[in-house]
């Protein structure tokens, strides 16, 4: 990926974890913060007249439950079941609508699909972090993986 | 005079967060109601007496579109005021929610200032005083 993409990724993953959860992003990390850990995947697809693609987004479950915290202000005995899982679905569908308006403007229109979960063994987040088509950032010292998949028409 | 509101979206994080926001908007809130789809939004409206709706696009069973459309063929519910809370962001598709009757429309994520500004003004009108 572009160094221009990940500038883009950065911009929106800022905007949206901090306007949501009040959570800082960085884009300067650390290997040793990337240690495997039992996670969760969300994905969104999206289709429109400039280009279909997906937006996926990794991060740890603990993180996830932290975050879900954040968003509702609430103190983890307080959320509803599945929390975790609802904020970063959340995350990954807010994230894509900001990059999209971002890349091609709000002239473009664009369908999102309802964005899904599931579960990611340590193993699986190993070679998520050794593959060049995701980008790695800290989320309050956190390690959060995005993936964007676009195909230009 | 509280307000009754129902908040329609599939995400529980986003109902409750919307809710929390509420909270803080210095509105008199009455009943607070939750929808997942636009399916179970009609059917708190036939329940209930809701003074406004905030609800999302993107949704499984009935989407926030369809929801705005059946509550215009409505007779009761035509002129509760929507507010529409979503990740879209193309300017053909806000028009168009606007051609439908959307009174306002907001972007996720949100600030609690934005959210109380244009609850406010469509409540108590462009003072947002009560």
């Amino acid at each position: 990926m572009s160094a221009q993409h990940n500038a883009r990724l950065l911009d929106a993953l800022t905007s949206v974890f901090e306007g949501f959860a009040f959570m800082f992003v960085d884009a300067d990390v650390d290997p040793d913060a990337l240690a495997p850990a039992p996670a969760l995947a969300a994905r969104i697809e999206y289709t429109g007249g400039a280009a279909d693609g997906d937006l996926e987004v990794v991060a740890p479950v603990a993180f996830c439950d932290e975050l879900a915290e954040n968003i509702l202000g609430a103190d983890e005995d307080e959320l509803p079941a599945d929390a975790g899982v609802g904020a970063l679905q959340e995350v990954v569908n807010v994230l894509a609508g900001y990059l999209l308006a971002e890349e091609y403007g709000v002239e473009q229109t664009f369908d999102l699909s309802i964005p899904r979960t599931r579960p990611l063994a340590p193993e699986e987040w190993t070679l998520l972090t050794r593959d060049d088509a995701w980008v790695a950032f800290l989320v309050d010292e956190s390690p959060v993986l995005v993936r964007q998949g676009i195909s230009e028409k | 005079m509280a307000h009754n509101v129902l908040i329609v979206d599939d995400s529980v994080i986003i109902r409750k967060m919307v809710a929390r926001t509420l909270g803080m908007a210095d509105i008199e809130l009455g009943e607070i109601h939750f929808a997942e789809n636009g399916k179970e939004a009609l059917e708190k409206l036939d329940a209930h007496w809701i003074d406004i709706v905030l609800a999302d696009i993107n949704m499984p069973v009935m989407g926030g579109v369809e929801l705005i459309e059946e509550m215009n063929r409505r007779e009761l519910t035509a002129t509760i005021p929507v507010v529409v809370i979503s990740t879209e962001r193309s300017r053909e598709r806000i028009e168009a929610l606007r051609e439908r009757g959307v009174k306002a429309y907001l972007n996720k994520p949100f600030t609690p200032e934005d959210f109380a500004r244009v609850i406010k003004g469509l409540l108590y009108g462009d003072s947002g005083r009560h």
